[in-house]
């Protein structure tokens, strides 16, 4: 099976969402899709999108499935709001304002974060589908709805056979598969794989300005997904815990120094090393420091083929989606 | 009693498992004796019981009112105060994973009603809450019912959950807040639509119970007895796939037709077993049954189905065939087997050592 990968930037990502809306308006504004975000950018440390997905179960544990929550619709995802526009076209001076109020949204905690003044921090982290090697999604499925494709290694949900069970859905320990209440049947990021047929990458990947997503096939020794995930190791999965080996991957975010009392810098970067290992596992302080020997290289006028890839010269040499190999 | 009429029953559960011809034990002889008195009651000591008898006797037969006109959608018609009822008990599935582990037993009130070429069956259960689909909810489940026939009635009923690879069901399905279906299955997880006229659904919930009719013509194939199974889920226990009660095949009588021998010689021979269930138990547990299927208070494998309620979902003819005949029960993406063969190893059995563990897996209920 050839799998298709993606390498996010962490230290390139601004949350500008444009990613976001690049899904959203291409795959999900209709139909009871509305509430879901295949991607979304969320601010990290921060609850995220749905609420307190890192603590919703799902994942492997000793080759069984652990067990997890399905997240609610207005308390964990967020209704999209209905505002009363009706009232700007009346008499008074009644403001706009939603309809009902918003209990939750894919970036409610934007720009929070944690730490205090001046050693306040925060970064943003884009998720969607890992379009995982060992899906839980796919085997929590009583009825085969699920399946990972051959030439690529996307995962789809048949909408045929999907009954609207939801096994997947508590499954999947990134909570990235959604219920459509509407249609009844679950739904998920599909890697825009009708791009991805005709040699095209991601909406949300080729809309980034940032020039922070990488695409390539890891087979394809001569990608970035290859050379950051396999020959730099600094492109890591996220939560590679819970077993399912995600096929996204993220650059860890370097981070300026804290400050102490005094109003020194103390060498000590703004976002905890442990809790970067929380999220990507003790692999991120080797990548941290690859990422900090190479940018010193840089720094020093010296070449460095790493950090030249990470700089993306070219928007165009991000994407690498050479048509599989026949046979 | 006088043996020749005692031969002429004998042949309506005579073990598949025993040659033709050969003498049953006298041990055996005392089974069926037992088993038929009831039946050779003053009064009818000069008639053989008939299968159809046999059946009744078992609790495997339901009978069909007749209505002159299309039967009732509604729930609360008064021609369903006096169709004929009757109350099944229904199980958690616990056979396959997703299950419903925590649930009991519970039970069923069943009753139907044929007329211009429509069957309808009223079901009504106890269920606390009403739960419908909820298009502003990602977290609630519904609460449904479904009908099972077997796609191709014939004398060989097929598997209970959900029919097997050679042996499909069709179902009638409801779930309440959506469009009723008509689907077919094959085994586990192999539900899919069907073509054809789909069921008519009404149902009413009120004072902790649901009532719910389903109607839909009756197939061309159906013939009498015509066997029918039902489960029902709940939405507030998460009810959805495997998460919800079953009954056992019931054969139902409809009315103005003439009962096909055929089929009723054939239930009736799933229907017994003359075996002896504590010689089971100990069978099941020297032959290591266990390794593979969950028993009560075994350990909690799933290489095999479990089959805690086997006694109640199953009948004994299906026990039988389960273990004769495993590679008939083969599921796709369950791991039961694999290029058509049962993972469950062929056994030699000593004589009288099937039906034994037949008795026994139809005690557990």
């Amino acid at each position: 099976m050839r799998q298709l990968g993606m390498v996010i930037d962490l230290n390139k990502c601004i949350g500008c969402q444009t990613c976001t809306l690049a899904c959203k308006t291409q795959w999900t504004d209709r139909g009871g899709r509305e509430f879901m975000y295949w991607n979304h950018v969320e601010t990290r440390p921060g609850l995220g999108y749905p609420r307190d997905w890192e603590k919703a179960g799902g994942g492997w544990d000793n080759g069984k499935l652990k067990p997890g929550r399905l997240p609610r619709l207005a308390e964990d995802y967020g209704v999209p709001a209905e505002f009363n526009h009706d009232a700007l076209f009346e008499p008074g001076d009644a403001p706009l304002r939603p309809k009902e109020t918003m209990q939750w949204g894919p970036n409610w905690q934007e720009d929070q974060g944690a730490g205090e003044f001046p050693n306040s921090h925060f970064f943003y982290l884009p998720r969607l589908c890992n379009h995982c090697t060992k899906p839980a999604c796919l085997a929590a499925c009583p009825h085969q709805a699920i399946y990972k494709r051959e030439q690529d290694g996307i995962v789809l949900i048949d909408q045929e056979r999907c009954r609207g069970y939801r096994y997947c859905v508590a499954a999947c320990p990134y909570k990235k598969i959604y219920f459509n209440p509407l249609a009844g049947k679950s739904e998920k990021c599909i890697f825009c794989y009708p791009r991805v047929e005709s040699g095209l990458p991601q909406a949300c990947a080729y809309q980034c300005v940032g020039r922070a997503r990488h695409v390539a096939y890891l087979d394809d020794t001569g990608g970035a997904v290859h050379r950051l995930v396999n020959e730099w190791k600094v492109a890591l999965p996220l939560h590679p815990e819970h077993g399912t080996q995600p096929n996204v991957y993220y650059v860890p975010p370097l981070s300026p120094s804290t400050f102490d009392a005094d109003g020194k810098p103390t060498g000590q970067p703004r976002i905890p090393d442990e809790y970067l290992e929380e999220l990507f596992g003790p692999a991120v302080h080797a990548a941290l420091a690859t990422l900090k020997q190479e940018i010193a290289r840089k720094e020093k006028g010296e070449p460095s083929a790493m950090m030249d890839l990470l700089i993306a010269f070219r928007h165009g040499d991000m994407f690498r989606l050479n048509p599989p190999k026949e046979g | 009693m006088k043996p020749m009429r005692l031969n002429i029953c004998r042949s309506a559960f005579r073990p598949t498992t025993r040659p033709e011809g050969r003498p049953t034990s006298s041990r055996e002889y005392l089974m069926l004796a037992s088993l038929l008195l009831p039946l050779l009651a003053p009064g009818s000591a000069l008639a053989a019981p008939s299968e159809l008898d046999l059946l009744r006797q078992a609790g495997r037969v339901m009978e069909a009112g007749v209505t002159t006109d299309m039967p009732p959608l509604a729930p609360g018609d008064p021609a369903w105060g006096t169709a004929p009822a009757m109350l099944l008990k229904i199980y958690p599935q616990r056979s396959t994973a997703p299950g419903f582990e925590e649930a009991a037993p519970a039970t069923l009130k069943v009753q139907a009603l044929a007329g211009k070429g429509h069957l309808a069956l009223r079901l009504a259960w106890a269920d606390k809450s009403e739960d419908r689909l909820d298009p502003k909810s990602t977290d609630r489940f519904a609460d449904a019912a479904a009908v099972q026939f077997p796609a191709r009635p014939g004398r060989l009923l097929p598997y209970i959950g959900m029919g097997e690879p050679n042996n499909p069901v069709s179902l009638w399905f409801w779930r309440a807040g959506t469009v009723p279906e008509l689907a077919e299955a094959r085994g586990f997880g192999s539900l899919s639509a069907r073509p054809g006229t789909g069921p008519e659904v009404d149902a009413v919930h009120g004072a902790g119970e649901w009532a719910v009719v389903l109607r839909a013509p009756l197939a061309a194939n159906a013939g009498s007895p015509l066997p029918v199974a039902f489960a029902v889920w709940d939405g507030a226990a998460q009810g959805r796939d495997g998460r919800k009660w079953l009954s056992s095949w019931q054969l139902l009588r409809l009315p103005g037709m003439r009962d096909d021998r055929a089929r009723l010689r054939a239930y009736a021979a799933e229907a017994f077993t003359v075996g002896n269930a504590m010689r089971g138990e100990k069978l099941a547990a020297e032959r290591g049954c266990s390794a593979c299927h969950r028993l009560p208070d075994g350990p909690a494998f799933d290489t095999g189905p479990a089959l805690l309620n086997a006694g109640g979902i199953h009948w004994p003819g299906y026990m039988r065939r389960a273990i004769l005949q495993s590679s008939s029960f083969i599921v796709p993406g369950k791991g039961y087997g694999a290029n058509g063969v049962s993972l469950m190893p062929d056994m030699e059995w000593r004589d009288g050592e099937v039906e034994d563990l037949v008795a026994y897996l139809t005690s557990l209920k």
